[in-house]
């Protein structure tokens, strides 16, 4: 929802091309992410909107190379943050780009924050690991993310332990340590869904506040299209370990070119206006590991045809910057 | 905030089933092990009134901590009032003896969030099911199966799915298998605790669309417990906003979504994310968060928050102003 213009002229800093991320189960191999791509660009913010078990989250977890190995393993593709290959790099290379250039705001602020540390140690632990600067500094940084991120009174809270801090509070602490060494790219993974609705919506504008200020590039996380509306420029839909959709926000939500993404979008309740009946999606998504051949999402599709029981659609474009793999669009 | 009149004026005709009348619930905070002493009360709910009509769905939005779920649990009797009634079918529960108490019980069942907790693991869905109807009906085996059987289909599942166990099912069958196993001793009112916050968002439209026909095939009424105020204007004929144990606006849900009136009310509207990008939401931000209900604040409880708040409003309750025919606020600003 920000200025547009100037965004697609800005500097791509993260690119990701073919990725894919599949583990070994004794029910066979699980593609959880098979063949994503996708760029961002600084001062963007993307969104990645899919269901439980549509691949989302285990993308955030290969971009930040925390994917557990065995069983999990990233077996194709580039993860290019700034030029640099983020897949080939080893433990100790990719531990000193984790949270420092590339940083991750993780879903529930109940269970991320270590108990028996105080605020005040947890933000400077990833300042201490990778500035190489006194302990008086370290304090002094800290006490200014968490004036960043609007904690009241920060140098009294900087010693208070995550159980004296209100739910709100605690997520603001998590943001602080996601942008407490001023990263390039920061991931935000269903940041809000612990929140109450007042609370989430003074945390995303400090995240847009934030995201301006330092000029971010962001990644939504997310299962809901009103954080989409609120807050991105650019959407990627997400079904059974790929994209099925991606393009700026206005023209996923005015034109959504796949059935997935318009059903998903008739099927979400209206603040501003009665709705009769809601459509819904018959069906479940599909279980990764048998996955059916062609369109995964054919057998809940209202307009399936042969060819889509049959191969796997290609990416046609809608416009320059829309594309949709559905053979509809052929 | 005086407790808001249990009978505003109303357009529709439908009978008034489940009627709560300035219910308050109190907890004791107590200090010390082996002698405990009270040293305050939290007032988790604290003067609420609102009918649940035959057929028709009432719904209460309030963020965390405002009571709606204590609310909830005092309706199905799970836990008792502090003070205030609460009349089934014009007859106070309080008063009844143990028969009446065991057939409210079946008529006002629940259906909570988290269908993966609220479901026995060990127990098959033909017993999950057919529990309820061992204890308040009787009826032989063979009418018990074909019982389940309907309920089932009825739910949009099939009669084999009886012999599975709960973990073999998704989390929106789960969700269809806790409806069913509320429907099956034909209760008049259901008590929906976020019914569908916990499932996916393809889901969440099935179940929704499911509740809203079983409303007419059976007959039932619903109490919606929601934060979600889409889905509220969605599925409830009625909206009752609740601020730290307290109602602050109530109404037919068309005439409450349109003409919003309490700040809080707003608030909440702006605060709900827009479905679409181009939507242009009023700057509303509320700063800080609830205050604790150990030690409300004077006056109106929302004051604290309050962007339009006045003098008085520290100082003195605010009265109930009906805006509309059975469209109350309490605020100072009407």
């Amino acid at each position: 929802m920000t200025t547009s213009t100037t965004e697609n002229t800005a500097p791509v800093v993260l690119e990701v091309d073919g990725l894919k991320t599949y583990f070994e189960t004794r029910w066979g191999t699980v593609k959880a992410v098979d063949g994503v791509s996708f760029n961002l660009r600084r001062g963007e913010t993307l969104g990645i909107v899919g269901e439980s078990g549509s691949g989302k989250s285990v993308t955030m977890l290969s971009l930040m190379r925390l994917i557990p190995e065995p069983p999990g393993r990233i077996v194709d593709g580039q993860i290019l943050l700034e030029g640099q290959d983020l897949v080939q790099m080893n433990d100790k290379e990719m531990s000193e780009i984790r949270g420092s250039q590339i940083a991750l705001i993780i879903q529930d602020p109940m269970t991320s924050l270590n108990p028996v540390f105080s605020i005040g140690n947890q933000v400077g632990e990833a300042i201490k690991i990778h500035q190489d600067i006194p302990k008086r500094t370290v304090v002094q940084q800290v006490l200014n993310v968490l004036r960043k991120v609007n904690i009241p009174a920060a140098e009294t809270r900087v010693r208070d332990y995550p159980h004296q801090m209100s739910g709100g509070m605690r997520q603001r602490v998590v943001g602080a340590i996601g942008i407490s060494c001023e990263p390039i790219v920061l991931i935000a993974d269903e940041p809000t869904t612990s929140l109450d609705v007042t609370i989430q919506a003074q945390y995303l504008k400090l995240l847009k506040e934030l995201q301006e200020a330092s000029n971010i590039g962001l990644i939504f996380i997310t299962h809901d299209f009103g954080i989409v509306a609120k807050m991105c420029d650019r959407v990627a839909v997400m079904y059974a370990g790929r994209i099925v959709e991606m393009g700026d926000v206005r023209d996923i939500f005015n034109h959504p070119s796949h059935p997935y993404t318009e059903a998903l979008l008739a099927s979400v309740p209206k603040l501003e206006e009665d709705v009769d009946r809601l459509y819904s999606i018959e069906g479940q998504p599909p279980t990764l590991h048998d996955l059916p051949t062609g369109c995964p999402f054919a057998p809940r599709c209202q307009y399936v045809m042969d060819k889509c029981l049959e191969t796997y659609p290609l990416q046609f474009d809608v416009t320059d910057s829309h594309y949709a793999a559905c053979w509809r669009l052929e | 905030m005086t407790t808001l009149e249990a009978n505003p004026v109303t357009q529709t005709t439908n009978e008034v089933l489940l009627e709560a009348d300035g219910l308050k619930k109190h907890f004791p905070v107590t200090k010390g092990l082996l002698v405990s002493k009270v040293t305050g009360w939290i007032k988790a709910v604290d003067g609420v009134s609102f009918q649940v009509r035959a057929g028709e769905t009432l719904g209460i939005v309030g963020e965390s901590g405002c009571g709606k779920s204590t609310t909830a649990k005092m309706l199905l009797m799970l836990e008792e009032p502090t003070e205030g009634t609460i009349r089934y079918q014009g007859q106070e529960i309080r008063d009844a003896n143990s028969e009446q108490r065991r057939a409210y019980r079946s008529s006002v069942q629940a259906v909570f969030q988290d269908p993966w907790s609220s479901l026995n693991p060990r127990m098959r869905v033909r017993d999950l099911i057919a529990e309820p109807m061992v204890i308040n009906l009787n009826l032989s085996r063979r009418e018990m199966q074909d019982r389940v059987a309907k309920l089932l289909n009825d739910v949009g599942l099939s009669s084999y799915h009886a012999n599975l166990y709960p973990h073999e099912f998704s989390g929106g069958q789960r969700q269809r298998l806790a409806i069913a196993r509320a429907l099956s001793v034909e209760p008049r009112v259901i008590v929906l605790d976020e019914p569908v916050s916990a499932l996916d968002v393809s889901i969440r439209a099935q179940i929704m669309n499911l509740l809203m026909d079983l409303q007419n095939e059976y007959n039932v009424s619903y109490l919606l417990i929601a934060h979600h105020l889409a889905t509220v204007r969605y599925m409830c004929d009625w909206v009752a906003v609740m601020y730290l144990g307290q109602i602050v606006e109530y109404g037919p849900t068309k005439e409450l979504f349109d003409n919003a009136s309490h700040p809080y009310t707003r608030a909440l509207m702006n605060a709900a994310l827009p479905s679409h990008p181009d939507i242009e939401q009023e700057e509303m931000i509320l700063t800080g968060e609830v205050p604790s209900p150990l030690n409300p604040p004077e006056g109106c409880r929302f004051h604290p928050r309050c962007p339009f708040v006045m003098e008085r409003c520290s100082r003195d309750i605010p009265e109930v102003t009906e805006l509309a025919p059975g469209h109350i606020v309490s605020c100072h600003l009407y």
